[in-house]
């Protein structure tokens, strides 16, 4: 039972082919809230221009909390809901900042805290967005890791529990995305 | 290229497949499992190392595999306060300890600082604003908050009260307290809720969290109407509070009212009590929810949980269950009628949870006084009718205090101040038209709320009738620019009267007639302007003259109304066609305005009587005497209205009144004979006034109609004074522009009526002056138009009776 509680998902899916149903009313879900979505982005940029230092998990968590009520979501349903929006979120983020630097000429990089955590200096959030996507063509599942685990700021646990796997293999797989990212990263 | 590519990418998945297994192998048995893993593959085997080196890097850097929550450095000082201490981080951000050291003595306070994603730019206004009302909330339960401010990096932060203790659900299971005891301390953070309440600030995120107990077991409640000061600008429906103590109002978007605290204080209760939290906001989800524990009693073995929970079964039960009824007027209508019960319960008292029922009373009674009763059943059940009267009677008393506190407060000051200060303004500015309809649709919710209160006191329900009678004017009221509902105004009128009715023996029996005077005096201008039933206008007036009699003299009011009632007197008589009477009452209507005028020129209310005083004056004397008698009478009223326009510029009132005065006069003079051209004069100067209204109001449909009577009598005027063609050259003018507008592709009907009209308009000036050619094609466009109309079923019976009707006949008159 997915996303049960959740923004309407469960009037919408009510009888007959429920798979069918269940993905269209979630691609109804994520298009109503699309703007939604940029609007937390570009709050997210815009609240700390002065760093311009993202914690991307600000954005999942207003994100989820903006859309969906977090407290009328089962629990499964919340991480479920940000996982399949953890795709989206990363791209409006990208395009918001690719449109903010349009409009500015001089804009100041937008750095993320991931690189932190890989004990790297501070990068640019397009160039993680490019490395990523470079790592979808190479291993898709361990892409949508990153972003289910960086940009809608799940937890391993989460994730394992989601996908009905151990934490260890969601861990192990975990490692096995950010070393390829250190790795890339760095040589880029 | 690609091909590279492909070989790359495989290169890589077959790395991360392998890194990954590494990850099982003891470091130090790596090197030759890799060796083995990788044979002949020099490639991988090199990519496959990279990756592990790339985690050795990542691991050292942060070990848990994580992402690590705001770490950011502890700042040295904020504001005037030096950090001493960081004593807690949270989602809103971090909390500080700190000391003020530049006087005499440290003082030690909390410093907030919320992180700045949280806190829209836009909201530093009202943060100032609020966090000065927050911080006169004084409360020996209330964490007090001192000061706030904005740092250097932009992060807004809040200096209160230093709380050295533990939440509350902590403090509960570490000090291991009775459910009397918990009960006690509930108490207590009710009594707070209230304090807060009765000052117009909800908590809007109350909470174990938030409900901290210090060394001294005082509970102290921090974060008062942080949550909602920072969420002000964003709709509340974006940040719902803290999942499982959200009423389902709060969980479905609504903005936070004291009845969701009282809501969240019921599942404080129960937590505290049970260590158990059902999803109590949300009945649909609770069957698949299941009852989490709260954090802080994950300690307690299941078997405790059991134990309290059939504890709890019966009176805390039905407590908890008021508290948390999904309806909010079904929880206890204040945060201190739940102290109440819970009080009840500690002394065995019967609880207004449960006052209905009998048996429980009699139960309670019997507990308490189980060592004393020795008299029979006989004598206990006659205690127990006794004690449950008392208990009824406490339990209305209580209640009507609580609203006449709670509600009453809040919807009567918002009621006023939607349908004074908020209307006032709206109605001068331009185009808010739509705007003020909704005001005044809202404010009459709030009235009805208030008059419906099965338990309301007098002086409130005279206050809810009086708005009532404000929003009839606002409606159909001739002394503003009105919404032309003239339905819902006698509605509002009659409500009004069923309301004040209910007062006439109360100690405000001399307000209460004032009151309905002016209601009867309303419903009769209704009834004159609308259904023209001059025989209820007359009776209303009737009753209006009878109830001023019980006006006191001293009453400011009174004056105002005596003026009112003689005017609209006047007004029925020449709507009568008894127009000495209708002149004599003018003549004491416009004596009464002149001294309301003396007593104060300000009142906007003074120069609407005055102003229709003298015009009904002069209408009594053009009709009744002739025209060349009433000129005097008319430039009076010029004099009078422009004098309400020039000191009023904003008031579209005043201007339209010297509109229609300018008109009157010109008019009349057209009829006079020979003046001709000082009507033009005077009908110039009415149109001159003109572009300013309609632009205040585009949709108004009255200036608009004003402007068409305008212009039809300048077109007039005009040819009378020998300037025919000008005339007809300015009723071409507009036809063209309404012509192009009526007939642009989805022309709102509206616009066909009014190309239907000017081509009348124009069809009879030509017809007036015997120039039958021109008017007859015309005459037979304006019958296509209104015809077209007619059968969309858009023409209005006003039409359909009058100009419809008109231009038949004057069609078939001169045109066949």
């Amino acid at each position: 039972m997915i996303a049960q509680g959740c923004c309407r998902v469960t009037e919408l899916n009510g009888q007959g082919d429920k798979a069918r149903e269940l993905s269209a009313a979630r691609d109804a879900l994520l298009r109503a809230h699309y703007d939604e979505f940029r609007r937390v982005a570009g709050r997210v940029l815009n609240g700390d221009a002065v760093a311009l230092k993202i914690q991307p998990t600000d954005l999942a968590h207003e994100a989820v909390i903006r859309l969906s009520n977090l407290d009328r979501l089962e629990f499964n349903g919340r991480t479920h809901f940000l996982s399949l929006s953890a795709r989206v979120m990363r791209q409006i983020l990208i395009d918001e900042i690719r449109r903010m630097r349009a409009q500015k000429r001089q804009a100041p990089p937008v750095s993320t805290e991931l690189p932190q955590e890989m004990g790297a200096q501070a990068i640019d959030l397009e160039d993680l967005d490019r490395a990523l996507t470079k790592l979808e063509a190479v291993a898709p599942d361990h892409a949508r890791l990153v972003d289910r685990r960086y940009f809608a700021g799940l937890t391993l646990e989460e994730i394992a529990e989601l996908d009905g796997v151990s934490v260890r293999t969601v861990k192990r797989q975990w490692r096995a995305a950010r070393a390829w990212l250190v790795a890339e990263l760095g040589a880029g | 290229m690609e091909q590279s590519d492909s070989k790359q990418a495989g290169l890589s998945l077959r790395s991360l497949a392998i890194f990954e297994d590494a990850l099982d192998v003891p470091p130090h048995e790596r090197a030759p499992w890799l060796a083995e893993a990788c044979r002949g593959d020099p490639a991988l085997l090199a990519e496959v190392k990279r990756l592990l080196a790339a985690d050795e890097l990542a691991e050292r850097a942060m070990p848990t595999g994580g992402l690590k929550p705001d770490d950011a450095p502890m700042p040295t000082r904020i504001g005037h306060y030096r950090i001493v201490d960081r004593v807690g981080q949270g989602g809103m951000g971090d909390v500080f300890a700190a000391a003020r050291d530049d006087g005499l003595f440290e003082h030690v306070v909390a410093i907030k600082r919320v992180r700045p994603s949280l806190f829209p730019a836009t909201a530093q206004a009202l943060f100032d604003r609020e966090r000065r009302a927050l911080a006169t909330l004084s409360h020996r339960h209330i964490a007090q908050l001192y000061d706030g401010g904005v740092d250097e990096t932009g992060a807004p932060f809040f200096i209160m009260e230093l709380v050295r203790g533990a939440p509350i659900d902590r403090y509960v299971v570490d000090q291991d307290l009775s459910p009397r005891q918990i009960v006690e301390k509930v108490i207590q953070v009710c009594e707070a809720v209230q304090h807060a309440h009765q000052n117009l600030i909800v908590h809007a995120d109350l909470k174990p969290a938030n409900i901290l107990v210090n060394e001294a077991g005082d509970p102290k409640i921090v974060d008062f109407g942080v949550a909602r000061l920072l969420r002000e600008e964003e709709t509340d429906a974006m940040h719902p509070q803290t999942r499982g103590y959200a009423s389902p109002q709060r969980a479905a978007g609504a903005s936070p009212t004291p009845a969701d605290d009282v809501f969240a204080l019921g599942v404080v209760l129960r937590v505290l009590l049970t260590g158990e939290r059902a999803d109590m906001g949300d009945a649909t989800t609770l069957a698949s929810h299941a009852i989490e524990t709260s954090e802080a009693f994950a300690g307690k073995p299941p078997e405790w949980r059991h134990r309290r929970s059939r504890m709890v079964q019966g009176d805390l039960d039905a407590i908890i269950a008021r508290a948390c009824a999904p309806k909010a007027e079904q929880r206890y209508p204040a945060a201190i009628a739940l102290a109440a019960d819970l009080r009840a319960w500690l002394e065995v008292r019967p609880l207004a949870a449960k006052a209905h029922d009998r048996l429980h009373v009699f139960r309670r009674f019997l507990r308490r006084r189980r060592w004393r009763v020795v008299g029979g059943i006989a004598a206990a059940l006659a205690l127990v009718i006794g004690l449950s009267v008392t208990t009824a009677l406490w339990t209305q008393a209580e209640a009507a205090r609580q609203q006449a506190e709670q509600r009453f407060t809040e919807v009567r000051s918002l009621a006023k101040y939607l349908l004074y200060d908020v209307y006032d303004r709206l109605e001068r500015t331009p185009t808010s038209l739509a705007m003020r309809r909704d005001v005044a649709r809202v404010a009459q919710g709030y009235l009805n709320q208030l008059a419906n209160a099965p338990s309301a006191p007098a002086d409130v329900l005279l206050e809810a009738a009086d708005g009532l009678v404000r929003v009839a004017d606002l409606q159909a009221g001739r002394s503003r620019p009105n919404l032309g509902e003239f339905d819902e105004a006698v509605k509002n009128l009659d409500s009004a009267d069923a309301i004040a009715a209910r007062l006439s023996n109360s100690e405000y029996q001399a307000r209460v007639a004032g009151l309905r005077a002016g209601i009867a005096v309303r419903r009769a201008a209704l009834v004159m302007n609308s259904t023209q039933d001059l025989n209820t206008a007359g009776s209303l007036l009737k009753t209006a003259r009878e109830r001023l009699g019980q006006v006191e003299a001293s009453d400011p009011a009174r004056l105002p109304l005596a003026t009112r009632i003689a005017l609209e007197e006047a007004i029925l008589g020449n709507w009568k066609g008894d127009y000495a009477a209708a002149r004599a009452r003018a003549e004491e209507a416009v004596t009464l305005a002149t001294d309301l005028l003396e007593r104060d020129r300000a009142a906007r209310e003074h120069w609407y009587l005055a102003s229709r005083s003298q015009d009904a004056l002069a209408e009594a004397i053009y009709y009744g005497v002739g025209e060349a008698a009433s000129e005097p009478e008319y430039r009076r009223l010029v004099a009078v209205t422009s004098d309400f326009a020039n000191a009023n510029p904003d008031d579209m009132l005043g201007r339209r009144m010297a509109i229609e005065a300018h008109w009157a006069l010109g008019t009349t003079l057209l009829g006079v004979g020979g003046r001709a051209d000082e009507a033009v004069t005077e009908l110039d100067r009415a149109s001159a006034l003109l572009p300013a209204l309609l632009a205040f109001e585009p949709d108004d449909e009255g200036a608009i109609r004003t402007e068409r009577i305008v212009l039809a009598a300048r077109a007039q005027a005009l040819a009378t004074a020998g300037r025919f063609e000008e005339g007809v050259a300015l009723l071409r003018g507009q036809l063209d522009i309404n012509t192009r507008a009526a007939e642009a592709p989805g022309a709102r009907p509206e616009l066909l009526r009014s190309q239907a009209v000017t081509l009348a308009m124009l069809a009879d000036l030509y017809a007036d002056n015997g120039v039958a050619r021109e008017a007859c094609p015309l005459y037979a466009k304006a019958v296509t138009v209104f015809t077209g109309l007619e059968t969309r079923g858009l023409l209005s019976q006003l039409d359909r009776d009058a100009s419809f009707k008109m231009v038949r006949q004057r069609q078939e008159n001169l045109c066949r």
